[in-house]
């Protein structure tokens, strides 16, 4: 395919406003390590102090690149002009008319809520019947789920969707048996299936929703912008309840539109793809971004994991454009409901970015990809660099103690070397670190309050101001334990063991004391360990270390109470963390909450529960047959394979379906004959109490 | 009496005072599991009770042993029988509209569209190593520092730095 144009004005921009950026961060940061140095006792001319600042460097820098973006965005947002947002190319002539492209949405699931995922699929369904453009998409429900359970539920679901809705030919669903580079390999199997019938594909996580005029801005404007690849949109964060969650959610709304431009101003064609609430043109994807596997073992070799970054330099190597539609309303996901859930997530992540690392020096990137990787793999190992320091500075504190002070050097002087400690240095740099880490949320408030005059969206001055507070107390608190969990993730990826890409826990839930006990007990003995060292060793320097040490001594009642949606439901009731869709909420949203809420109790006579899927298969003659006719043609099997689901069989029919592994469900619920016999030799059972085991309704007499 | 109640007899509205326990209690138990199937199909109670009459009176009549009442394995076959005659029927009447439409499906419906299959070739990701990298990247550099706006903010760059170090006590 030939790229439409290679000469776009953004290219020279963007390599002046990259110039500019680095500039700053590097002033800054020499700035910083000066101040620091000079603040260690020996002005940075022992290797403990040497090895001291160049970690501090380090993590300056990093801190101030989001600083630097952060006031770029506010700049973009307060001029309310941005001649490169690419969602201002579309204009307004251009949207009246129909969509040249098919689009299919591609939803790849694993083991998730079923319930919620496909009352968010109807939602965005809905909302795009409701633009008149619902001919122009299809969607494709992508399992990989490994629960049998799960499996027969989804199938349930969508062919009960697909009979609601109407959309025989529309809402599609498939899955995979062996689930082959995960996420990726589910996108790259469907774009070898069907990906030829199809313009743009738009990915969604399970936990997105897109309403339908977002969705056809989208691809009108991959249509008015040939040389766009990929198109990302910001989703926002929405329907959680529990504190943490909705902590994020508010951030995620205050702050990301500057931290959004800031990124869209650095990085224009670019940009990021986070693998969802993105929409894709098939033809360049299915050419240049099938992923390779790395030569090696697992964590840093074989299939690469974190895809997303990886398909957006490859699209970029080819010469298609990557961009940020920062600005595009309506694209929804929901955040992890607790610290637990998030730093699940966060290991995997952080898995998958620091083997990126592997492709720093790749053929043929784009530097920006390359520093995007960097970027990637620098949001877990700052932890690390962060551990290291306050390990060095811990260090120095205590040799300090311990060390008799030279008061005559070997130079000669009249006057004995008093050692002199500036406060008023370290407070300056504490002062300007917290400027640069705290500034870009104040700018944030100031773009909300004054320019775009959005404060009552977020439930007034007052309350907005006291969210932003109360989020910095919790950004304070939280900092820590992610610092130590992340520290320790990026040890064990770099050590060599590796994390299982198992599927998110995305329903809402909270974290029990037990499980909070189990995860934070090793962070809360260091944290009374270190505290304990320190008040006894070196008092000033505890009190300076008191913002760590604290939360890391609290660090499970804080873990659960964040989990709980009890207190977020307190928070939310005086009028904190508040976010505009939860005052006014979209159509869409206020639907999803209705029907959540609402939800059908079922009054079939047999009462299986929908998540006991394998049950269902078995009784449920209707689920039997939609499961049995989606297995496809009948297959013969080897003796022995044979043999072994009849011992199944019969281990399914004399002591019900509680006794079969989930291995064993799925043995059977992969042979149509075998689903078919159970089924039939259920119903003719002459034994009451298997037929009870399997959800029957006891005997009336004994009613 | 509810359909239920009356556990099959050949015709309920009929015989109102039929009491069940003239009803033989393999014929009830049959009835039940028959009636049951057929209300996990969504199939109207009446329908329902109909249905399952005639499948507890066609068991009986395949019967070899014409002396007992139709078990349950053979009034299920023989539902099943009836059943594969009567969906078009029921499917027509709109009686079960959904259930009745996935229970047709047997003969193997695909949940997704025809194939149009291509190939995915992953592109070669070629690892170079990083001084031959490190020496690529700072002929870039220079090449890019040579233009004079660039040139410009390095040279201000340098200045501030040199101004900090030299005024740095």
């Amino acid at each position: 395919m030939n790229q439409p144009f290679t000469n776009a004005a953004w290219k020279k921009v963007s390599r002046i406003r990259r110039i500019f950026l680095i500039t700053f961060i590097l002033i800054t940061t020499v700035v910083a390590c000066l101040f620091m140095s000079n603040i260690l006792p020996h002005k940075g001319s022992t290797g403990l102090e040497v090895a001291m600042v160049l970690v501090f460097g380090a993590l300056f820098a990093w801190i101030s690149i989001g600083f630097w973006m952060a006031a770029a965005g506010f700049v973009t947002l307060m001029r309310k002009y941005d001649r490169f947002a690419i969602t201002s190319t579309c204009l307004e002539k251009n949207r009246r008319g129909e969509l040249a492209g098919r689009t299919a949405i591609l939803i790849p699931i694993c083991n998730e809520d079923v319930e919620r995922l496909f009352t968010r699929l109807r939602i965005t369904y809905q909302s795009l019947e409701a633009t008149g453009k619902l001919q122009d998409f299809d969607f494709f429900i992508l399992s990989d789920s490994t629960d049998p359970d799960t499996w027969v539920e989804e199938e349930a679901a969508w062919a009960e969707l697909r009979q609601t809705l109407g959309a025989v030919n529309r809402i599609f669903y498939r899955h995979r048996r062996v689930n082959l580079k995960y996420k990726s390999g589910n996108i790259a199997d469907f774009c070898r299936r069907w990906g030829k019938n199809y313009h743009y594909m738009i990915i969604f996580d399970a936990d997105s929703m897109m309403t339908g005029p977002s969705l056809i801005r989208m691809v009108q404007v991959m249509e008015q912008n040939q040389s766009v690849g990929i198109l990302q949109t910001a989703p926002l964060g929405v329907n959680r309840e529990s504190v943490l969650a909705r902590v994020q959610q508010f951030a995620n709304h205050v702050y990301g539109p500057i931290f959004g431009a800031g990124l869209n101003f650095i990085q224009l064609g670019d940009s990021h793809f986070w693998g969802h609430n993105a929409v894709i043109r098939v033809a360049p994807f299915m050419k240049h971004c099938s992923l390779p596997r790395l030569s090696g073992k697992p964590p840093l070799g074989g299939n690469i994991l974190s895809h997303d970054f990886v398909e957006a330099a490859l699209m970029r190597r080819a010469g298609w454009e990557v961009w940020l539609a920062y600005d595009l309303e309506g694209s929804y996901e929901e955040m992890p409901p607790t610290l637990l859930e998030e730093l699940k997530r966060d290991r995997r992540w952080c898995q998958g970015n620091i083997q990126h690392m592997r492709l720093l020096f790749s053929k043929g990137l784009f530097p920006a990809h390359r520093a995007l990787f960097l970027h990637g793999a620098m949001a877990y190992v700052s932890a690390l660099l962060w551990f290291l320091f306050l390990s060095l500075s811990t260090a120095e504190a205590i040799v300090e103690v311990i060390r008799v002070p030279d008061y005559f050097p070997v130079t000669r002087s009249l006057f004995p070397a008093w050692p002199v400690w500036h406060p008023q240095w370290a407070l300056t740099l504490l002062a300007s670190t917290g400027i640069i880490l705290f500034l870009p949320k104040f700018l944030s408030l100031l773009l909300i309050i004054f320019r775009q005059r959005r404060s009552r969206e977020f439930g007034g001055i007052i309350k907005l101001f006291s969210s932003v507070m109360a989020e910095i107390i919790f950004s304070f608190l939280f900092a820590p334990l992610r610092m130590l969990f992340h520290s320790k993730f990026v040890f064990i990826t770099l050590v060599g063991r590796q994390v299982g890409w198992t599927s998110q826990q995305r329903s809402e839930h909270e974290t029990s004391w037990l499980e909070a006990i189990r995860f934070h007990v090793p962070g809360m003995v260091l944290g009374l360990l270190w505290g304990t060292a320190l008040f006894f060793i070196n008092r000033s320097f505890f009190w300076w270390n008191t913002p760590i040490i604290v939360p890391l001594i609290l660090s499970i009642p804080l873990s659960v109470l964040s989990g709980s949606t009890s207190v977020g439901k307190v928070f939310q009731k005086i009028g904190l963390f508040l976010i505009p869709e939860e005052i006014n909420p979209p159509r869409e949203l206020h639907l999803l909450q209705t029907m959540t809420q609402n939800q059908e109790t079922s009054s079939a006579p047999i009462s299986i529960a929908a998540k006991e899927g394998f049950t269902r298969a078995v009784v449920d003659p209707n689920i039997n047959v939609l499961h049995r006719s989606l297995l496809g043609k009948k297959r013969k099997f080897m003796p022995s394979i044979m043999k072994r689901r009849q011992e199944l069989l019969e281990k399914a029919l004399t002591q019900g379906p509680k006794t079969l592994s989930p291995k064993e469900k799925k043995e059977l619920l992969l042979d149509p004959q075998c689903l078919l016999q159970l089924h039939e030799r259920l119903w003719e059972t002459l034994d009451h109490s298997i037929a009870q085991k399997w959800g029957f309704p006891p005997e009336r007499n004994s009613l | 009496m509810s359909l239920l109640d009356s556990f099959g007899a050949d015709n309920p509205t009929i015989h109102p005072e039929r009491k069940p326990d003239l009803i033989s209690p393999d014929r009830q138990e049959a009835f039940h599991r028959v009636f049951l199937y057929l209300q996990t199909l969504n199939v109207p109670e009446e329908k329902a009770g109909e249905i399952a009459r005639e499948a507890l009176q066609t068991a009986g009549n395949n019967q070899k042993n014409s002396a007992g009442s139709p078990s349950i394995p053979e009034a299920m076959r023989a539902l099943r029988e009836l059943l594969a005659e009567q969906l078009p029927f029921l499917r027509k009447k709109s009686f079960i509209q959904k259930e009745v439409s996935l229970y047709e499906n047997l003969s193997g419906s695909s949940s997704m569209p025809p194939l149009n299959r291509s190939f995915m070739v992953p592109d070669a990701i070629d690892l170079i190593p990083w001084r031959t990298f490190l020496i690529r990247s700072l002929k870039r550099a220079a090449a890019i520092g040579s233009r004079p706006l660039i040139f410009l903010i390095f040279f201000i760059f340098l200045t501030l730095l040199f101004v900090l170090l030299t005024l740095w006590k």
